[in-house]
């Protein structure tokens, strides 16, 4: 491990610095104690740089936020909007009009002419209310059905390791693998590659990341694994 | 069918790309989890594990785990039934094992396994019911083998099979005195259940994906399957038949499972006896 | 385990220093943590200590059902608290006892204060422990083994939940009482939040001196340090060797 930088896991009720007034406390899942103590509310990952601490928790479920990309299924429809399963405890509601683009005319058409129970959508977070239902969009290029390809579902807290600081990692998955890879915010990453070998390459891949979130030098390793994985299969196939 | 069974099982959801991966694989006669359409998962059987029951006894299929542990109490003979012991099998679905399980009365899954269970065992006369009797036409021993899940990650009714199995194999039964106020049961001195090996039942379950039967299904494959069929074997017959599920069941493929079963009994005869006895 | 022992006997145990199970009198049972044994589930833990086996499984944030329950401002904690029909010495009916419904009552009154339930907003947060073993301190058990499991599921903690029963026998006071101690003494169950020194739940059933009552507690906080030592070990244990599999 770096010696500049240090490292420690903390649990819930673990104090993180006795004098908050002395640190930049950078990051979620921290509270401040009456005693004046800035303690862990989550099994966190504590890096110390001098007076300043990044905390990031290591567990915990998706909660949306305004601007999430998202991978959601869709369960249920109504005239003109779907229901999306996006990992959360309430399901998104996706309009119609911020799908097609334009609006739905439910005298000509139905929503499920365009998506069906089942289908896969890669929709943005357009507005969130903790306690309520989310409302989605697929209005900026990018966002739209899914098909094909497989579905990985990882811990939300570690998304960020997987896309890396400045999509650094995500890139090195893709360059690598030349697979269309897209990121839920949610935990959900979907993977569409030229062959099965190489989208279990990525998966395998992704599940690695989760295991090993909290090593430095992650992108090397991931790097390596991966050269190493698309190599085995470029010699299975001569 | 009544409603209030079923309102406790949550629906669950599977995307079409899931869906079209398990039968992408499955086209190619293989699965998601690398498995061939007809190959088990590992069975594990860990007995013994709770001290305070008469047998028990973990059972590990791949992921899924189920705990089963048996009680032994005294009462009166079934009057049918004058100079046999008496065993009920009942199953706890508790939120514990799957988040489609809801607190509440047993539901109609639980119901469903529990007895499949106890078909599987009674009709092959596995158990020696006839040396469970204390005193001829007033008082047996009554066996309660409960089951609980613990992780569902497909074909429970299997993993509760080989536990219950587990459980009996290694039950003690306890000594009995009828004094003057009736029955007292003497903890201390024990002895092993009676039972009739060589008619240990042998119970597997199979799953119609596509037009493929494929063994031991996870619960993924279970969301996507038109049916499951539940056969148990002894010795050389079938004892036990339960095809589960709203799809239709050819006689051909229903022949083939039982032969397929009837192949591997032996197999997994040995490993539950050399996990259990030793 | 179910070994009988007369009242006369007990007692001349005692006076020698000893316990029935020659354990000293602040000696813990032995513990065993294990953290993420159900697959399927958020958070779960299973606690031993001695014979006492509690399995512990927290689901959510889940939708808040049924739905009228539901509070804007927080989430609704739901705990259940269920023993094994085959736990104890002679079969447990499998329809809870209110025993049990009281038992998951308290349990969820010791964990609420622990939890960030503001975070969550009209969403329910399940709590199910299921009593595999019964042999003294199945509750104090349950509390420990969910405090974990909630740990182990990311919901925010304020603190962990620990939780022993002491015991008063004779004049002795005792830790972590077991089930000959449960049936002829006092036993206090304890649990608290020990970061902040605070109790989350407290029982008592048996005539208790007052002047002794201070000493009771005092003993019972050296106890639950001890256990929350443990637990905050098994957490970061879990944590570490779940990514080490990686290699």
């Amino acid at each position: 491990m770096n010696e500049q930088t240090k490292y420690r896991i903390v649990v819930p009720g673990e104090v993180i610095v006795e004098d908050p007034a002395h640190y930049t406390i950078k990051g979620t899942g921290t509270i401040v104690r009456p005693d004046g103590k800035t303690v862990a509310t989550r099994i966190s990952l504590v890096s110390a740089k001098g007076r300043e601490i990044n905390v990031v928790p290591l567990v915990g479920k998706y909660i949306p936020k305004q601007g999430d990309s998202v991978i959601g299924i869709v369960v249920d429809y109504a005239l003109t909007y779907w229901l999306l399963e996006i990992n959360y405890v309430w399901k998104g509601r996706l309009d119609a009009s911020e799908y097609l683009k334009r609006p739905l005319d439910p005298s000509k058409e139905l929503p499920t002419d365009y998506l069906k129970v089942g289908d896969v959508v890669y929709t943005k977070v357009m507005y969130v209310e903790r306690g309520l239902a989310p409302i989605l969009s697929c209005r900026d290029s990018g966002y739209g059905k899914l098909e094909k390809g497989r579905l990985i579902s990882i811990n939300p807290a570690k998304v960020p390791r997987l896309i890396g600081a400045k999509g650094s990692m995500l890139e090195t998955i893709k360059r690598i693998t030349k697979a269309e890879v897209k990121v839920g915010t949610n935990g959900i990453i979907w993977v569409r590659a030229e062959k099965p070998e190489i989208e279990e390459l990525v998966e395998q891949t992704i599940k690695r990341i989760e295991k090993l979130a909290h090593l430095q030098g992650l992108t090397k390793k991931i790097e390596d694994f991966l050269m190493k994985g698309m190599h085995k299969i470029q010699r299975g196939e001569s | 069918m009544a409603s209030e069974f079923l309102s406790s099982i949550h629906r669950e959801f599977l995307s079409n790309i899931e869906k079209e991966s398990i039968f992408s694989h499955i086209s190619r006669g293989k699965r998601l989890d690398g498995r061939d359409l007809l190959e088990m998962r590992k069975l594990e059987l860990i007995p013994n594990c709770i001290e305070k029951a008469e047998g028990s006894c973990i059972a590990k299929l791949g992921k899924t785990s189920v705990l089963a542990g048996i009680k032994i109490s005294v009462g009166p003979p079934y009057p049918d039934t004058p100079n046999q012991g008496a065993f009920v099998v009942n199953m706890e679905t508790m939120p514990i094992a799957s988040p489609s399980f809801e607190l509440g009365p047993p539901n109609e899954i639980g119901i469903e396994y529990a007895r499949v269970v106890d078909r599987s065992i009674r009709s092959s006369n596995f158990i020696k019911l006839e040396d469970l009797v204390v005193e001829p036409e007033k008082y047996v021993y009554v066996m309660f083998i409960d089951i609980y899940p613990i992780n569902d990650h497909g074909n429970l009714v299997d993993a509760a099979f080989y536990a219950t199995l587990g459980a009996l194999l290694t039950t003690r039964i306890p000594k009995v005195e009828i004094g003057d106020k009736g029955p007292v049961i003497l903890k201390n001195e024990t002895k092993p259940l009676s039972l009739n090996i060589e008619l240990m039942p042998i119970q597997l379950t199979y799953a119609k994906i596509l037009d493929k039967i494929v063994l031991d299904p996870t619960h993924q494959e279970e969301l996507v399957s038109g049916y499951k069929l539940t056969l148990a074997i002894s010795k050389n017959d079938l004892v036990a038949t339960q095809k589960s599920g709203a799809g239709v069941l050819d006689i051909d493929d229903f022949l083939a499972a039982v032969r397929d079963l009837k192949e591997r009994s032996n197999l997994i005869k040995d490993l539950v006896l050399k996990q259990t006895l030793g | 385990m179910s070994l009988k022992i007369s009242e006369e006997e007990f007692k001349k145990i005692l006076e020698s220093g000893k316990r029935v199970d020659g354990r000293a009198f602040t000696e813990l049972r032995p513990i065993n943590i294990r953290l993420g044994i159900v697959e399927r589930a958020e958070g779960s833990c299973l606690f031993e200590m001695g014979h006492t086996k509690v399995l512990c499984v927290v689901r959510g944030p889940t939708e808040c059902v049924p739905a009228y329950i539901a509070d804007p401002e927080r989430a609704v904690l739901d705990v259940a608290y269920r023993m094994c029909t085959f736990s104890t010495e002679e079969r447990k009916s499998p329809t809870p006892s209110r025993r049990e419904v009281e038992l998951s009552k308290v349990i969820r009154e010791a964990l609420e204060p622990s939890i960030l339930l503001e975070e969550f907003p009209r969403m329910m947060i399940k709590v199910y422990c299921l009593v595999l073993q019964a042999d003294a301190g199945t509750r104090t058990a349950s509390i420990n083994a969910a405090s974990l499991a909630l740990a182990q599921a990311g919901i925010p903690l304020r603190d962990l939940v620990t939780s022993v029963a002491v015991g008063y026998c004779y004049g002795n006071i005792v830790v972590d009482v077991c089930s000959i101690e449960d049936e002829l003494c006092a036993d206090i169950p304890i649990a608290m939040l020990p970061a902040y020194r605070k109790i989350t739940l407290l029982q008592s059933d048996h005539r208790l001196p007052i002047d002794r009552l201070s000493e009771i507690l005092s003993t019972a906080i050296k106890a639950i340090d001890q256990i929350y030592e443990l637990q905050k070990k098994a957490l970061k244990e879990y944590y570490l060797s779940s990514t080490k599999t990686g290699d």
